[in-house]
């Protein structure tokens, strides 16, 4: 096998400067998509959106080798949200690339649009109809698999989990599964925002520390701040020098960038039914993203 | 559409009033071998597996003995860390197979199935070993009564029951090649074969025997033996008795069943080694709704205890001694 052509050029380990930027103000335009669907007819997981933006952006501009023309190509690196309820960044990571136009943002939840509240299919970039938790990891088992089987310098899978989502036994038993099959190529993503949809996380159900876990499982295990593009980005291109799978671990902030919702568990799904609503939020976005604290805490509790 | 012609494939149109050859007169004969499906599937697999480029995900089964030629992944015991990862073979352009004691897919791993098979329509079959009661003295946890209901419930999955070893490794090559997804369920010690019985053809019921009177549909080997040895005891009683194979029971192949019954059919019999809520009888009374024939559900009831898998037929009223008891008495009251 041939090395798969690489399409868009890559750009490095580490985000130069000048694209540092660019990609910051990608994710500001993530954000703002997302703030719209929320003031569309149904409302949105505006949370657990909102704290994976950075790693979509380094994803989806910076890190995996796609493209946007051709969203089926066979030598194309998967992403799997796992964490559908994220789809409203997805959506919006997909329509700043190119993926879908973005006048489509307009039309999440209302009648014929194909933007649903969790990941469908039908929209192009979308690979899996998850929502339902537990399932992804299992899936980009498979994707990472048949990668493989194409040839010494496979295309990759990432995978985005929730670190509420952590508790689905599946999870774990796919997680085994991984390590089994040596899967160099697939790199576990978990936004460890601290919050589930009825309140923090360790709250609910005190796991052991998100790291501990997946590196008693074998895994090579980075931690990163996920609001940090170059962080996140060095830590992709790090996976891929590895053996095995890799989690990189977000410390995130639930609703991060948007200060009047930040870090509480009610911003996990919000309807921005008025516009005094959508004033407060809007007036409350920075304008440039900040960074969380090392202990993931949010930054506007 | 009805196979009824041993041994050759007809085409789409053929009529099921086509010309019976002899040995369907009484319907094929039960010889003394008995094979179980399960070692048929677990010999033709890795030929076939190669042949149609197909993935075998294992659960640890022990059925599979898997040759350097195969892709083949033990990934555990781990069913729905199994479906999803030939979901996600799949979605990459792999068919797959996943091969599981049917008591442990398809009701634990059933929302995988149901969200990442069954929903994007995958080239994925899932078998099912140790299907009904077969697991006998493993005992309830082992046995799987539920199987053909929830795989009946899931939009786009055709649900296959080999009536013997032989079809079971035609129908393994057909759920291969099949445009979506399969449940292949199967026995799994020796079970019954039959001389004569036609080739199957997916979602294609099989008359083995005519009749007008009573029609008997059954699913799985046992049934199916027991179907015939009560037809020939309805004969002897003065009735004329129709016997259908269903290998495919799910609500897709449900109709064909039900155009297959005898136009004189006055009551409708179905057979199989699963609950009956949801299950083959279920898709074909519903199918055959319209005719409103007198319907008399056979299969299993209720839990079952650890036992041998012949005793718990016979406990459970699904030999033909019972099978014949009940069938007089319904149409003598129906």
């Amino acid at each position: 096998m041939t090395e798969p052509e690489r399409r868009p050029e890559p750009t490095g380990p580490e985000p130069a400067r000048p694209e540092l930027a660019r990609l910051e103000a990608r994710a500001r335009a993530v954000r703002e998509h997302i703030v719209d669907m929320c003031s569309g007819p149904e409302g949105g997981h505006l949370g657990g959106s909102m704290s994976a933006v950075e790693i979509l952006v380094a994803l989806f501009f910076h890190t995996m080798n796609i493209d946007a023309g051709d969203p089926e190509w066979k030598q194309r690196d998967v992403f799997v949200l796992s964490k559908g309820h994220a789809a409203m960044a997805l959506y919006a990571t997909l329509a700043e690339r190119g993926f879908i136009a973005r006048e489509e943002i307009a039309t999440f939840c209302r009648p014929g649009s194909r933007l649903a509240t969790h990941g469908n299919v039908a929209v192009p970039g979308v690979e899996f109809a998850t929502g339902s938790l537990g399932h992804g990891l299992a899936l980009a088992n498979g994707t990472a698999w048949a990668q493989r089987q194409a040839g010494d310098s496979p295309a990759r899978t990432f995978v985005l989990l929730g670190d509420g989502e952590l508790q689905e036994g599946t999870v774990w038993e796919a997680a085994q599964v991984s390590r089994a099959l040596a899967a160099d190529n697939l790199v576990a993503v978990v936004d460890v925002n601290n919050f589930q949809q009825t309140g923090a996380v360790r709250e609910v159900s005190d796991g052991a520390p998100v790291a501990d876990r997946w590196a008693g499982f074998g895994w090579h295990t980075v931690e990163v701040d996920g609001h940090d593009l170059a962080a996140l980005c060095s830590a992709f291109d790090e996976a891929a020098r590895v053996n095995g799978p890799t989690a990189v671990v977000c410390r995130t902030v639930k609703a991060k960038g948007v200060g009047a919702l930040a870090g509480r568990a009610s911003s996990h799904f919000v309807l921005l039914d008025t516009e005094r609503k959508r004033a407060r939020v809007r007036a409350s976005m920075a304008p440039a993203a900040p960074r969380a604290t090392a202990k993931g805490e949010p930054e506007h509790a | 559409m009805l196979d009824t012609k041993p041994e050759t494939a007809k085409p789409e149109t053929a009529k099921p009033e086509t010309a019976q050859p002899e040995t369907a007169r009484t319907g094929p004969a039960t010889g003394t071998e008995r094979v179980s499906t399960r070692t048929a599937f677990a010999e033709a697999l890795p030929e076939l597996a190669v042949r149609h480029n197909v993935l075998v995900v294992d659960t640890d089964t022990g059925s599979i003995k898997p040759t350097p030629e195969m892709d083949y992944l033990n990934v555990g015991i781990a069913e729905n860390a199994a479906v999803g990862l030939a979901a996600g073979a799949e979605h990459c352009g792999r068919r797959a197979l996943v091969c599981t004691f049917a008591a442990f897919s398809v009701s634990r791993a059933f929302e995988f199935i149901k969200l990442d098979i069954a929903y994007p329509r995958r080239r994925v079959c899932i078998v099912g070993t140790h299907g009904g009661a077969s697991g006998g003295w493993l005992g309830p946890t082992h046995h799987a009564t539920e199987d053909l209901a929830l795989m009946n419930a899931l939009p786009n999955m055709r649900v296959v029951v080999p009536a013997d070893a032989v079809q079971a490794v035609s129908l393994l090559e057909q759920c291969l090649t099949h445009d979506g997804p399969t449940y292949l369920r199967l026995g799994r010690k020796g079970s019954p074969v039959f001389a004569g019985l036609p080739a199957p053809r997916l979602g294609v019921p099989q008359q083995v025997r005519p009749g007008r009177d009573i029609a008997l549909v059954a699913t799985g080997p046992e049934i199916l033996a027991t179907a015939l040895e009560v037809a020939q005891g309805l004969a002897e009683a003065g009735y004329s008795a129709q016997v259908v194979n269903v290998h495919t029971v799910d609500p897709d192949s449900a109709g064909a069943v039900a155009r297959a019954l005898a136009p004189e059919c006055r009551w409708l019999v179905t057979l199989e080694e699963a609950w009956t809520s949801g299950g083959m009888g279920a898709q074909v009374a519903a199918a055959a709704g319209a005719r409103g024939i007198p319907w008399l559900p056979i299969g299993v009831t209720g839990f079952l205890p650890p036992d041998s898998h012949a005793s718990l037929l016979e406990a459970g009223g699904l030999t033909t001694g019972s099978v014949l008891r009940r069938v007089l008495d319904f149409v003598a009251h129906p």
